[in-house]
């Protein structure tokens, strides 16, 4: 069993017209067998799994249990959360500067009564002096950068990412079955192996996801302060990922409207519709989901699982109940379910059943997601690893656009 | 090295890394009685573990180890 390191030319982002600097990094254990059984995509939501640690451990678990080659690809924004070990760099940890006004009115409030003595020049002397009010909690609000100066894309990104990985290895040589392409994922990593699927309906040949959302969780693209909460003593970061969309201003490309929730959207029927039509072979979808969740609808799940089903779609969802905690597989019904990817792969990939196929790349595939202002267009070139993605407005759409320009 | 030597190393490595006293490191003791010992834990755990012995430990086996004494044997096995 060997590591690979690789990286490939990032693509840039067509949705926005922002050319990416960072290239994409690609960790892949492959196991001692002369050919793999197929290649399995780990892909981390924006909680621990992210770890560099538990990530090589799951690698070679995966790749030695199951004959797989085991990768994991650094997808845009696939690290958003500050970790005590973490394979790809770094986030940064930015405070907004008026919740540390906020912060000094509080302690100012705080300390009334006794004599205070404000000497602060800086925003870092404001901190200081609030860390030494131990007595208090202050609550801060902060932006976490992904290395790279990389911002929330909600998926899209990460998903095209993810395909040109798997094309880049091919084209190294790896040997391995191409028809058995996996991804598996938990939350966030769990919506981009759906989305990976959506792009790719030939070449995903199985997602297994625990607590996937199956359309853009809006509240982690608008600033909303609530992503993750960050203790340093006394003070509390509420911290919301940089963004790259915003929600007030339609005219600009940068608003997240219908179209771009629609192409995010994992359940939408219009599109499903499409990569059916497209499919040779049906991607197998193994989910499961508590129905207690709070950050993933469990309606939606089951609606994403009935509309897969209706359509032909080897789709299962298991619905976690209480009474299905057993402290080992699923320890608790909260939004994950406590359980290890590995568990979670253990649990579903003898469900997964291989049938040989050609790919996307192979087939040269060209999709088109229509959306209400504009269509989604994706093309695979068997002589490139990047899938060509393009958004243009309907014609209608576009004379709409440039009346609202001209109008100023 | 004896299987006594590869336990006194491990339980060290264990206190050193999830930060528990020595003593609660016990053949029969699992990730359910020592405080903090989760899967991030875990991982890192293995690696100190492989680095400190110079081996690597079977992938296919790591997250198979119900308890200490597992992960002891575990490392005996590689080590021979």
């Amino acid at each position: 069993m060997s590591e690979v390191r690789l990286s490939i030319p990032s693509q840039p982002d067509f949705e926005l017209g922002i050319n990416r600097t960072n290239n994409v990094a690609i960790i892949a254990e492959v196991p001692e067998t002369e050919i793999a059984d197929g290649l399995v995509f780990l892909i981390p939501g924006m909680g621990g799994e992210n770890d560099a640690s538990y990530s090589t451990m799951l690698r070679r678990y995966l790749a030695t249990k199951h004959n797989l080659v085991a990768v994991s690809v650094d997808g845009h924004c696939n690290n958003c959360r500050p970790l005590s070990s973490q394979e790809f760099g770094s986030v940064t940890l930015d405070i907004e500067k008026n919740s540390i006004i906020d912060a000094l009115g509080k302690y100012v409030v705080n300390n009334l009564g006794h004599p205070l003595k404000l000497e602060v020049e800086t925003h870092n002397d404001v901190l200081a002096l609030l860390q030494g009010d131990v007595s208090h909690q202050y609550s801060l609000k902060a932006h976490l950068t992904p290395p790279g100066n990389q911002y929330q894309n909600f998926g899209v990104l990460a998903a095209l990412d993810h395909i040109a990985a798997l094309h880049h290895l091919i084209d190294t040589g790896l040997a391995f079955d191409t028809s058995n392409v996996l991804c598996l994922g938990s939350s966030h990593g769990g919506y981009i192996a759906h989305l990976m699927a959506k792009f790719a309906p030939n070449t995903i040949n199985a997602v297994i996801d625990a607590s996937a959302y199956t359309e853009t969780v809006t509240k982690f693209v608008d600033n909303g302060f609530c992503e993750a909460a960050i203790s340093d003593g006394n003070l509390l970061y509420d911290c919301s990922t940089t963004q790259g969309w915003q929600f007030r201003l339609p005219g600009r490309d940068d608003f997240f409207g219908p179209d771009r929730a629609l192409i995010r959207d994992a359940a939408y029927r219009d599109h499903l519709e499409i990569d059916k039509q497209m499919a040779d072979r049906r991607c197998q979808f193994r989910m499961i989901h508590s129905e207690e969740d709070s950050v993933s609808s469990p309606l939606l799940k089951r609606a994403q699982a009935d509309l897969l089903q209706s359509n032909g779609y080897d789709a299962v969802l298991k619905i976690v109940k209480p009474t299905d905690v057993d402290g080992k597989f699923i320890k608790s019904v909260d939004h994950g379910m406590g359980i290890a990817l590995n568990a979670l792969f253990d649990h579903f990939y003898p469900t997964i059943e291989r049938r040989p196929g050609k790919i996307d790349r192979e087939l040269a595939t060209e999709l088109t997601f229509p959306c209400p202002k504009r269509r989604y267009v994706l093309k695979y070139d068997p002589a490139s690893i990047h899938v060509k993605a393009e958004c243009p407005l309907h014609s209608n759409a576009r004379e709409a656009e440039q009346v609202r320009a001209l109008a100023g | 090295m004896t299987h006594s030597d590869v336990f006194s190393r491990v339980s060290q490595i264990i206190s050193d890394e999830l930060g528990c006293e020595i003593s609660e490191v016990h053949l029969k003791a699992s990730a359910d009685d020592i405080d903090g010992w989760d899967s991030l834990a875990h991982a890192r755990l293995i690696l100190k573990i492989e680095d400190v012995f110079n081996l690597r430990l079977p992938g296919d086996r790591l997250f198979e180890l119900d308890n200490v004494g597992d992960l002891v044997a575990l490392v005996s096995e590689a080590h021979v």
